[in-house]
């Protein structure tokens, strides 16, 4: 099994040190920096527009370069709210609580530095967790059958609707808008068109890029367009020798770090509780843990580091469901997994053993991305407050540009440009209506998978509808679905009022 | 007295209900069903029809319980994004990426307060340039930059 693992080390780095792979890594993070620090433009409007790029790439090297925004983004949220006070990625807000406290105290330089080291420390936790676990998981779902593959599917589905999204009936609504978006397209059993409308060019069902980028690129646009016209700031630059940590940091630092980065690792690999959940619940029990938990909110450095370190663990292990089970926790994760389908590469317990230099790449890039993060971030600091200056005014026509053209090159085909005009019109009401669009698009990916299990499971059990509860492991996976069913639903009756969260 | 109920929640439901309703009356009239063990193209669909009107009925029960008022809509920056995206489908093929581009930039750029022909026609261009850098020069694709009419 270590022989294993070190032959998989040896192939992973040998596709991943691959200089032009080097390269779509560092285009990556260094995206995912840029829309990291920018406020309004999140990780996965960025992963859409990058989307149609990967369809012209070796799959492990789009993917590498998906993946690198995705991280990317985690580690640059957290420079614009240590020094404007606003989260320029939602995954840094809590980081706000203690670090914008900290820039008042002049101590701005040190929280970004810690920041930095810790985002490094987690995530480095985060990879050689998903090193060490992903053949296990896969081991272990092998003995997985159709029924299993459905109900996880469902859990997956329910839990991401439920936790990380304000209304959880909203959010389960638009899962299954999702699904039924899915459904458009030949059906793979009969043959049938469904949904089609008589237009060929829906046979191969509807675009994931085209729904992507619709729901958040061009929805985000026609929402920020107004709200953003008032972004008047104006921070200090940050000098190298102000990021120099007191001895009572360092002292502090080790164990918030590996608190963060333990806790962000667990939420990061279930689904639904993704990075924003995970950076919460680090900073909940920072405070707790904490002998003197006054200093909270007035410029903690464990405030800081721990959900820091917690982002980005959880952005690392949320790769394992997707890649080892192919159930994607969060929307970002599912385009991830769009990425591989639209290569023709089935998502599933297969793909390790399938395409080991597409999954060994993939994790082993994440190092290659994580030292460049390191590297970039403290250095590039001046760059990217001169960037929070420039206006939207000028962002958002790029931005249209990019959507449009992006679309377009895919396959040369104006029918996708019209889809995503659409779908952002569609998407622009939903999001006034408080329909989270993220669940749509993890509807969307996997309602194509979970019809194929369930029609396959119920002509495995000659159609008795039982066969989800009657086999162990998938009554035990329905149970804890409904049960989070019912919580998801008896909040949403008592009206609990919505966090605006989204991932 | 008269009931208080959440006009932007109402909608929602009625938008959900009357999408579970019509995702669901198609697949029934249209695709066969099948049964459990041999399931018809329509049976998925038609349990998320199922599956969304019962959404949206509970939905409706939260909305009635509550009070609000619909958000106000920008429509100026709605209809301006839409436009533009649509005027870049209509050009593209006829006139080549470049003139799809300008124009886009163009139309998007009314969704502003306030809006300068000069400083869009500047963003247009140096857009159209970045354009074609990336995508034709760049990545090689295979887009016309200018094609005349025909």
């Amino acid at each position: 099994m270590m022989d294993d693992l070190f032959g998989n080390i040896v192939l992973g780095l040998s596709t991943a040190l691959i200089p032009a792979n080097i390269g779509y890594c560092f285009i990556g993070v260094f995206l995912g920096m840029l829309v990291g620090v920018l406020p309004g433009i999140g990780a996965l409007a960025a992963i859409s527009m990058l989307f149609p790029i990967t369809f012209h790439l070796h799959p492990a090297s789009g993917l590498m370069m998906l993946a690198g925004i995705y991280y990317g983004a985690a580690y640059g949220g957290s420079t614009t709210s240590i020094l404007l006070n606003l989260p320029g990625d939602p995954s840094s807000s809590v980081t706000c609580l203690d670090g914008y406290p900290m820039a008042q105290q002049g101590r701005s330089g040190v929280a970004l530095l810690l920041t930095t080291l810790a985002s490094f420390v987690a995530a480095s936790a985060g990879i050689l967790i998903m090193m060490l676990f992903s053949p296990l998981i896969v081991d272990a779902s092998l003995r997985f059958g159709d029924a299993e593959y459905f109900s996880l599917m469902l859990l997956g589905l329910v839990a991401a609707s439920t936790i990380s999204v304000g209304s959880g009936l909203k959010g389960i609504a638009m899962v299954v808008v999702g699904i039924g978006l899915g459904t458009v397209g030949v059906d793979m059993y009969t043959g049938v068109p469904r949904f089609t409308l008589g237009m060929m060019e829906l046979w191969e069902g509807l675009s994931i890029v085209a729904v992507a980028m619709g729901l958040f690129g061009i929805a985000e646009i026609i929402t920020s367009v107004q709200a953003a016209e008032s972004n008047k700031v104006e921070p200090k630059a940050v000098t190298f020798r102000s990021m120099i940590p007191t001895r009572d940091d360092w002292r502090r630092f080790p164990k918030a770090a590996a608190r963060g980065s333990a806790v962000g690792a667990f939420f990061g690999a279930l689904p639904g509780t993704g990075v924003l959940i995970a950076s919460f619940m680090a900073y909940a029990l920072e405070k707790r843990v904490s002998k003197e938990p006054q200093r909270f909110g007035r410029g903690a450095v464990e405030g800081v580091v721990s959900p820091e370190a917690a982002n980005n663990a959880a952005g690392q292990t949320a790769f394992i469901p997707t890649m080892t089970l192919g159930i994607p926790g969060s929307a970002t994760m599912a385009l991830i997994l769009g990425a591989l389908i639209v290569h023709g590469i089935n998502p599933g317990p297969r793909l390790m053993m399938e395409h080991p230099d597409v999954f060994w790449g993939l994790v082993m890039s994440f190092w290659v991305g994580n030292v460049l993060l390191l590297v970039l971030n403290l250095p590039l600091i001046g760059i990217w407050i001169r960037l929070l200056k420039v206006p939207y005014r000028i962002l958002y026509p790029a931005i249209m540009m990019f959507v449009c053209i992006g679309v377009y090159s895919i396959n040369n085909s104006v029918f996708d440009v019209w889809l995503v005009i659409l779908f952002g019109g569609l998407g622009y009401f939903l999001r006034l209506l408080g329909f989270p669009p993220a669940p749509l698009i993890l509807g969307f990916v996997l309602g194509h998978m979970m019809e194929e299990h369930f029609r396959r499971a119920m002509i495995l059990a000659h159609g008795n509808f039982l066969t989800f509860v009657e086999r162990p492991l998938s009554a035990v996976i329905m149970a804890m679905t409904a049960a989070l069913l019912a919580w998801g639903v008896w909040s949403a009756l008592r009206s609990r009022p919505p966090l605006p969260l989204e991932e | 007295m008269t009931r208080t109920f959440d006009s932007k929640e109402l909608v929602g439901a009625i938008a959900i209900t009357t999408g579970g309703i019509a995702l669901g009356g198609y697949a029934w009239m249209h695709y066969p069903m099948g049964s459990p063990a041999q399931m018809g193209p329509g049976f998925f669909p038609v349990a998320l029809g199922v599956i969304l009107v019962g959404i949206g009925l509970l939905l409706a029960m939260t909305a009635m319980r509550g009070s609000g008022s619909f958000p106000a809509v920008e429509w100026k920056s709605l209809v301006a994004v839409l436009l533009s995206g649509a005027f870049f489908a209509l050009t593209v093929d006829r006139f080549g990426l470049v003139p799809a581009v300008v124009g886009l930039v163009i139309i998007v750029r009314a969704a502003d307060k306030k809006y300068s022909v000069l400083g869009s026609i500047a963003l247009a261009s140096i857009l159209a340039v970045i354009a074609v850098l990336i995508f034709r020069i760049g990545l090689s694709m295979p887009f016309a930059i200018v094609r005349g009419p025909g």
